[in-house]
């Protein structure tokens, strides 16, 4: 398996694939890092950074991984498994040295608006769980995984929530009849589902350790295993090609 | 002994359909069908690639999805990455399956020798012609020493110099405690590699030639058919030029004959009811019987496209006969 994750990182990284995640390391650093003056808005957006870097590596990864010639390899591991944590692996690996590469690189580009070193290692296992959220989401969301239907499904279970106040409004607004008891279930199941990772985002950003933020931590790795699970059994029943 | 066993299978989103399929051990078995039969997907599904469906194919009685460490596939559809290197390549693909240095050394150099790369090992994949490409992805497929090695249409795209040397090679790959399938459009050069042939017609296997069958076409064989549709008639004719067809006859003369299977799947696939093939004594010659029953046959082979039939004027082509 990691003899997988060294091949699918290599490729990544021969295929010039990994100037896409360098160029943006270098954009954000010039000319974003550079003239920041405060330490948590330079915190929030290395950890932005970081979750749409996430997402952009994991997916092309997952298509690079789609191609007969990638999907050949998997013929040589004991089970499909493999190939997630290859992906996952590789994805997780480029955003988190990325992220410690950008923090260095703002480290010396603006020494001041930096946050301190106690911080920047306070924040690092939010950061870690927020890396994971990203390739998690985006692995559901690509073909080599999901198929189109399950990606919609997944695109509105992400989106409608995010966007539930607007949502809400205009349920009352055109069916003011539906019952009021369906809305506050939703907007329940909503909340327990994105509450936590929110709040494991937002500790990303200004990281604090008390038993609140612990039990967030803890509900949001839940929801991730969960999502985890759906992924494999998706991908076991996935009809794959290579002929 | 079955290497392969496959019982009553149904794969969705693929044309396979209640496909029953023993492959012995250590032959070279063909999969001959046309385009969109099913050829490709059954190679996919024994490969253990099929996530559900797989589940129900058996190599050496375990599921296939759980035998992939065992089985190797080629295809046109691998395109190796351009600026790689054709040691490199194989090197990695052989470290993949064993993790001694020496047993990945001895598993290239076998791979190597086998597909007659030995003076294009240095080079980069963008060098390459689409042959020699097919050479590398047939070496990478055996570096793990497969006891089950698929194969997608080897000869498809090159030239006759190139297809003669590839059927060299795959002649090679026999006899190595192995056993190959080879899905192919019914290329009669291939012929002379299998001991079987499975005919697969609409997603099943329709019938099978033994080795002895295939050695022993007769020179000239004789179809009659019902009215042949336009599609089905420029199918035949354009498999080998030892075929006449005319309205309701099919002749197949020289290298012809090897093309008898893949035109009977072709009749069937537009549901052309066969009367007769001479000699009576052919092992296809049962498929007449299915072609008596069209209720059947209708079931089994249900019709994909409507076609007109040959007009009138075709009809005096029949002289020819």
């Amino acid at each position: 398996m990691i003899k997988l994750l060294m091949l699918v990182l290599r490729d990544h990284i021969r295929g010039q694939r990994i100037l896409v995640e360098l160029s943006a390391m270098a954009f954000t650093a010039f000319f974003v890092l550079r003239n920041l003056t405060e330490s948590h808005a330079t915190q929030a957006t290395l950890v932005l950074y970081s979750f749409l870097m996430t997402l952009y590596t994991t997916s092309v990864l997952a298509d690079s991984n789609e191609q007969p010639a990638a999907m050949q390899r998997i013929l040589a591991m004991p089970n499909r498994e493999s190939l997630l944590f290859a992906i996952g692996g590789s994805a997780l690996i480029i955003s988190s040295v990325s992220y410690l590469v950008l923090s260095a690189v703002g480290t010396v580009l603006n020494p001041l608006a930096m946050p301190p070193l106690a911080t920047t290692f306070l924040a690092l296992p939010s950061v870690l769980l927020v890396i994971i959220t990203a390739i998690i989401l985006m692995m559901l969301m690509t073909p080599l995984i999901a198929t189109t239907t399950q990606r919609l499904i997944i695109l509105a279970l992400v989106t409608i929530p995010i966007a539930w106040n607007i949502v809400v409004t205009t349920i009352n607004l055109s069916m003011p009849q539906i019952d009021s008891a369906l809305v506050a279930a939703l907007t329940t199941v909503w909340g327990i589902m994105l509450w936590p990772g929110f709040a494991v985002y937002n500790h990303a950003v200004h990281p604090h350790y008390d038993l609140v933020s612990i039990i967030m931590h803890l509900i949001h790795a839940f929801v991730m295993a969960g999502l985890y699970l759906i992924i494999r059994t998706w991908f076991q029943r996935k009809a794959l090609t290579v002929a | 002994m079955h290497l392969v066993r496959i019982k009553q299978l149904n794969a969705t989103n693929t044309p396979i359909r209640s496909l029953s399929l023993n492959i012995p051990a250590h032959i070279c078995y063909g999969i001959v069908g046309a385009s969109g039969s099913g050829k490709s997907s059954l190679l996919n599904i024994i490969a253990g690639l099929h996530g559900e469906a797989s589940d129900h194919v058996l190599i050496d009685s375990v599921p296939a999805n759980r035998a992939t460490q065992r089985i190797g596939i080629v295809s046109p559809r691998i395109q190796l990455p351009a600026d790689a290197r054709i040691d490199e390549l194989i090197l990695n693909h052989a470290q993949l399956y064993h993790t001694h240095v020496d047993d990945i050394r001895s598993a290239f150099q076998r791979a190597i020798r086998l597909c007659a790369l030995e003076s294009l090992v240095q080079q980069h994949v963008r060098l390459l012609s689409i042959f020699n490409q097919r050479r590398v992805v047939i070496a990478m497929a055996l570096v793990q020493k497969p006891a089950l090695l698929l194969i997608d249409e080897p000869t498809i795209g090159l030239t006759a110099s190139e297809q003669k040397v590839m059927i060299d090679i795959l002649e090679g790959l026999r006899d190595r405690e192995m056993t190959i399938v080879i899905a192919s459009r019914g290329d009669a050069p291939l012929d002379s590699l299998f001991d079987m042939i499975g005919v697969l017609a609409n997603g099943t296997i329709i019938a099978e030639l033994d080795q002895q069958h295939i050695r022993n076409l007769p020179r000239t064989i004789l179809i009659r058919a019902d009215v042949i549709p336009t599609a089905a008639y420029e199918h035949i004719v354009a498999l080998d030029n030892g075929i006449v067809v005319t309205r309701r006859n099919i002749v197949l003369t020289g290298e012809g004959v090897r093309a008898l299977a893949q035109i009977l799947q072709v009749l069937l696939h537009y549901n052309v009811h066969i009367f007769a093939i001479e000699p009576l004594n052919h092992p296809l010659a049962d498929l007449v019987h299915q072609a008596k029953q069209p209720q059947v046959l209708a079931h089994r082979y249900p019709v994909r496209a409507v076609t007109s039939p040959i007009d009138e004027s075709g009809a005096s082509e029949e002289t020819a006969l």
